[in-house]
């Protein structure tokens, strides 16, 4: 598959998903970006097989006491057009830094 | 806003999602509402972001012919799309009686000697004239008024099927519809009744003030385009001192012996004493003004069209070599689409408002009109079909500045489109570049037909 051109916001979403924030909320705090930005995003990064969705375990959920989530997960495909974004927008790895730099 | 109303709300915005998607949409949705509203206080905001969400989903799962449809990609589709809505909202105008009403003219002899008179400093269409004044009035204006009426709001309660049900009347002059010209079925009727509400209440006589009414008379539903809604009016006595009892104001309307002056409205003084006069406010309902306000509105247009529109298709260099034909079809489809695009606007316009407002006719017009010209340059100069393949040119800086131009090609390979997002010494609008036959290989039609188009 040949990596597709991304606007600077989807680029931003599909670096958060890269750097482990892998729910739509945690995307949304990181990015900054309301809702209905965030998710309408989601649905084509993933139409465009750049990420996938999985729901959470059921029996994960119940320890939590809450209902299942769904989480997101950048595909190869993903990856490599990240890469190409990265290039394109040299600042996104400054702004999203990874999930774990963050907790620390 | 409660966590119950946020579901509410969720699950209200989850039935624009495709019914295959929606169960998953839902859950997914409610979970990370369940999440934030743990540690964020954002819920609300959150929740109405599901809209764009669900609407974006729609809109992307419609059937592939309907999707086609709307994207209207040829002249034919675009036309026809258009032709439809009109269709439909011209049928959906003709079928309310209000809306007819706007394009039929009033159904009265003579609308132009009508006038309404009020209390000076009244808004129109208020109930201020008491029965005593109206008496003063219709006995001091024989000389400019033909005939006078009185008419009165009131409201009738009586139980049909079980319930209480309430119904607006009018208690009027018994020579009110004579005064009006209006035809209507029923000899010398007591009761005058509008069309749905005789349907509504088929079978059935009134009682008012303890008796019984059963003379009836039928009028259209869009018949009275005078001030009051109503659903029957009471034709009375009006010498009778009892018959205009109740609610104390009403509206007088009169027949002027010659046509009205064609002002917006005017006074008559009416003596009550050697010393006190009682003023009135006189408004015809149907102005001659009309042509006027097409003018100055059709006026009003053209200044903010031309200040606020460009007008230009776009450049095009290679314009003079197409075909006359050619060119005439475009301008031609252009005309037929402005037509079609100002009868939506009209039909839509006398659906929603109950007389004709200039200002919102010309935004409307406007609005209506930027959309032909954005839909126009939007295709190709010889197919006339939507140019396709849209690709970002220049490269972006590093602070996000975006690319300065779109490049759009016409996908049976007539040319390309350059649109520039800032003007530069290049170009400073949308430029269009014919593809000669060489260029025919990258197509899959031949050369030899595009280059007689």
């Amino acid at each position: 598959m040949g990596e597709k051109s991304l606007s600077h916001t989807a680029a931003m979403i599909l670096q958060a998903i890269g750097a482990g924030y892998v729910y739509g909320f945690s995307i949304m705090e990181i990015t900054g970006l309301p809702s209905g930005t965030v998710y309408p995003a989601l649905r084509r990064l993933e139409r465009d097989g750049l990420i996938r969705s999985q729901w959470e375990k059921q029996s994960a959920a119940d320890a939590a006491l809450r209902p299942p989530r769904k989480y997101y997960r950048i595909s190869r495909d993903g990856l490599s057009t990240l890469e190409a974004s990265q290039q394109r927008y040299p600042l996104l790895a400054t702004m999203i830094p990874a999930a774990e730099e963050q907790d620390a | 806003m409660t966590h119950h109303m946020r579901l509410a709300l969720l699950r209200a915005i989850s039935w624009i999602v495709p019914r295959a998607e929606r169960a998953e949409w839902l859950a997914e949705w409610v979970a990370e509402l369940c999440y934030i509203e743990r540690f964020a206080e954002c819920g609300t905001q959150f929740c109405l972001g599901s809209f764009r969400d669900a609407w974006w989903l729609r809109r992307n799962n419609l059937h592939p012919v309907a999707r086609r449809l709307l994207r209207m990609e040829t002249p034919g589709q675009c036309l026809a799309v258009l032709a439809g809505i009109a269709g439909a909202i011209v049928l959906l105008v003709i079928s309310l009686p209000s809306a007819r009403g706007l394009f039929s003219g009033p159904p009265y002899r003579e609308p132009h000697s009508l006038v309404v008179v009020s209390a000076p400093d009244v808004p129109y269409g208020q109930p201020s004239v008491s029965i005593e004044r109206y008496r003063r009035l219709a006995a001091a204006t024989r000389q400019s008024f033909s005939s006078t009426a009185f008419v009165q709001p009131a409201t009738i309660h009586f139980r049909m099927r079980g319930r209480d049900v309430s119904i607006p009347i009018a208690r009027a002059s018994g020579q009110l519809f004579d005064l009006l010209g209006l035809p209507m079925t029923g000899q010398r009727p007591a009761l005058v009744l509008r069309e749905s509400a005789w349907r509504q209440l088929h079978g059935r006589g009134f009682s008012m003030d303890g008796h019984s009414v059963d003379s009836a008379a039928i009028i259209s539903d869009g018949a009275w385009r005078l001030p009051g809604k109503f659903d029957a009016w009471l034709l009375v006595d009006e010498s009778d001192p009892a018959s205009f009892s109740g609610w104390p104001y009403g509206w007088v309307i009169a027949r002027g012996r010659g046509p009205n002056p064609s002002r917006p409205f005017w006074y008559v003084n009416v003596p009550v004493s050697d010393e006190e006069r009682d003023h009135f406010e006189c408004r015809p309902p149907f102005p001659r003004g009309d042509m006027l306000i097409g003018i100055a509105t059709l006026i009003g247009f053209s200044l903010v069209l031309l200040g606020t529109t460009r007008l230009s298709l776009g450049h095009d260099p290679a314009r003079r070599n197409l075909p006359a034909a050619r060119r005439l079809r475009r301008w031609l489809f252009l005309v037929v689409k402005t037509g079609l695009v100002f009868v939506i606007v009209i039909a839509g316009l006398s659906m929603v408002i109950s007389s004709p407002v200039p200002q919102l006719a010309v935004i409307t017009f406007i609005l209506a009109f930027r959309w032909v010209l954005s839909d126009q340059r939007r295709r190709c100069p010889v197919c006339l079909r939507v140019l396709s393949n849209p690709v970002r040119i220049g490269r972006p800086s590093q602070t996000f500045l975006e690319w300065y131009g779109t490049e759009l090609i016409c996908s049976r390979g007539h040319g390309l489109l350059h649109v520039c997002e800032i003007s530069n010494s290049c170009y400073s609008g949308q430029q269009w570049t014919g593809f000669d036959t060489s260029w025919s290989s990258l197509f899959s039609e031949p050369a030899g037909h595009r280059a007689t188009r």
